[in-house]
């Protein structure tokens, strides 16, 4: 795990893991319904804009690179919480990893 | 220096468009404020109030000869669809009546759910065959759900009554067998009565058996017909503490197999609840009035005459009105008042203000 892992994430790339998983951008953040589970999950901008950049077909790396410069941070921190994201949404079968072609 | 992602989301666990807890969340789940949302969660959409039964619990006393004389037409059908679309409502349920048997039903289906709309669709499931079943798997539904209120056929004939006797138990079984078979996500409806809430425990092993993925249930609602025949209906509260102990254990039994959820409280609980908390979806009925809440009487809009998106500004605006907090305040759950859920009421609302997406 760790940096290898790391590594063949930020290369990846996320779809929504199934057509019952919607997103719709609310007044206040994001909200994911899990139809299928009956669930819904409220994020914030930060969540939005890395859920945005990724459901654009952005790579995790190209994410982190956009949003270390949106935010005027150090990338590589950056692209260790898009991952950790993701595998948040991943944990809850919200999203699905996809190798970039 | 890292993203500010502190408290990056916030997780809602609860059921919170539909009316229904699951086993292991025994409670109502509050709402995000209404003015914070784009539009409804959730839609359901009434679409014909003819049906093939006459059921004797029938909360919207649909039938055979119960159509409303002004229920939309195509071009209106289409119109209402393209609206829930416009507005990103992820999800809804098309019910009835009977959906199967409304002449625009799979084109209407096919449209919302090819256009984002995660779809549900309620069904006695009695005019389901083979090629039936293919058609709705076509669809990619959210889910069929199937009513099925008995494990014998004296019970479940009991309740499903049709114009010349009762519907048949083993045709909605096999029904679920062939939804099943054709990859449809299928899931039960049970309505417990007097004499058929002993029944569920037999009733989840049927459905569980022939692939049914979701088992829903509660306490009958005491609306439309159920209202009427209430006094033979209404389980006593000894039969509903078997009843929930059974699905209880059941849930234990099915878990990660079948999922067991019901809503324990009654429908004059949730009122008062969603008076307070009001839930991010309605019903469209028949004829396009937009109905607060199933179990009252309450027409915020009219899609013929608003949009979607007027209608929802409107139904935001309906939960604060007088009569509504009256009735839902005077309401008691023995009150013939619920009986009246279908003699409609048309609030007068002052013209809202629709405010842009953000
Ligand atoms: S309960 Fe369902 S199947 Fe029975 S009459 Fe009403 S709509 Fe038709």
């Amino acid at each position: 795990m760790g940096a290898d892992y790391q590594l063949s994430a930020a290369s990846s790339k996320v779809a929504l893991s199934n057509r019952h998983v919607k997103v719709r951008e609310e007044k206040r953040g994001t909200v994911i319904f899990d139809t299928l589970n009956e669930k819904v999950y409220t994020i914030n901008e930060t969540g939005a804009s890395i859920l945005k950049l990724l459901l654009s077909g952005n790579t995790l790396d190209d994410t982190a690179r956009i949003l270390a410069q949106d935010y005027n941070s150090d990338e590589a921190a950056v692209r260790s919480d898009v991952i950790q994201f993701v595998d948040e949404l991943a944990a809850r079968s919200l999203v699905d990893k996809v190798p970039a072609t | 220096m890292s993203l500010p992602l502190d408290h990056w989301w916030i997780r809602f666990p609860l059921l919170r468009w539909r009316r229904g807890v699951s086993v292991e969340t025994e409670e109502l789940s509050e709402e995000p404020s209404l003015d914070d949302l784009t539009g409804p969660y959730y839609v359901a959409w009434w679409i014909t109030n003819r049906c093939n039964l006459l059921c004797v619990h029938c909360i919207n006393d649909s039938g055979p000869f119960h159509q409303f004389d002004n229920e939309l037409a195509g071009d209106e059908i289409e119109r209402v669809a393209r609206q829930i679309v416009e507005l990103g409502v992820p999800q809804g349920s098309i019910t009835g009546g009977e959906p199967l048997i409304h002449k625009d039903f799979f084109k209407v289906a096919g449209y919302l759910s090819d256009n984002g709309v995660s779809l549900n669709v309620e069904t006695d499931a009695q005019l389901i065959n083979r090629e039936t079943a293919r058609r709705i798997a076509r669809l990619n539904l959210r889910a069929m759900q199937v009513s099925v209120d008995g494990a014998t056929q004296s019970t479940y004939g009991l309740m499903r009554r049709t114009t010349t006797g009762s519907a048949e138990l083993s045709r909605v079984l096999d029904a679920i067998r062939m939804l099943a078979e054709e990859g449809v996500r299928v899931s039960v409806n049970f309505v417990p009565t007097r004499f058929s809430a002993n029944e569920v425990g037999q009733v989840i092993d049927a459905v569980a058996a022939l692939g049914a993925k979701t088992f829903y249930t509660g306490r009958i609602m005491r609306v439309g017909r159920a209202a009427m025949n209430w006094k033979w209906l209404a389980p006593t509260e000894a039969q509903y503490q078997g009843f929930f102990a059974t699905l209880n254990q059941k849930a234990k039994e099915y878990s990660g197999r079948v999922r067991i959820i019901y809503y324990p409280y009654t429908v004059t609980h949730e009122l008062k609840f969603r008076t307070e908390n009001p839930a991010a979806s309605f019903v469209i009925l028949p004829n396009g009035k937009v109905k607060m809440i199933a179990s009252m009487p309450f027409l915020c809009a009219d899609l013929r005459r608003h949009s979607l998106a007027e209608a929802w500004e409107r139904y935001k605006i309906a939960w604060k009105h007088p009569m509504v907090r009256e009735f839902s305040e005077k309401v008691k759950d023995d009150d013939p008042m619920l009986a009246s859920n279908n003699s409609f009421v048309e609030l007068d609302l002052e013209q809202p203000v629709i405010q842009s997406k953000v």
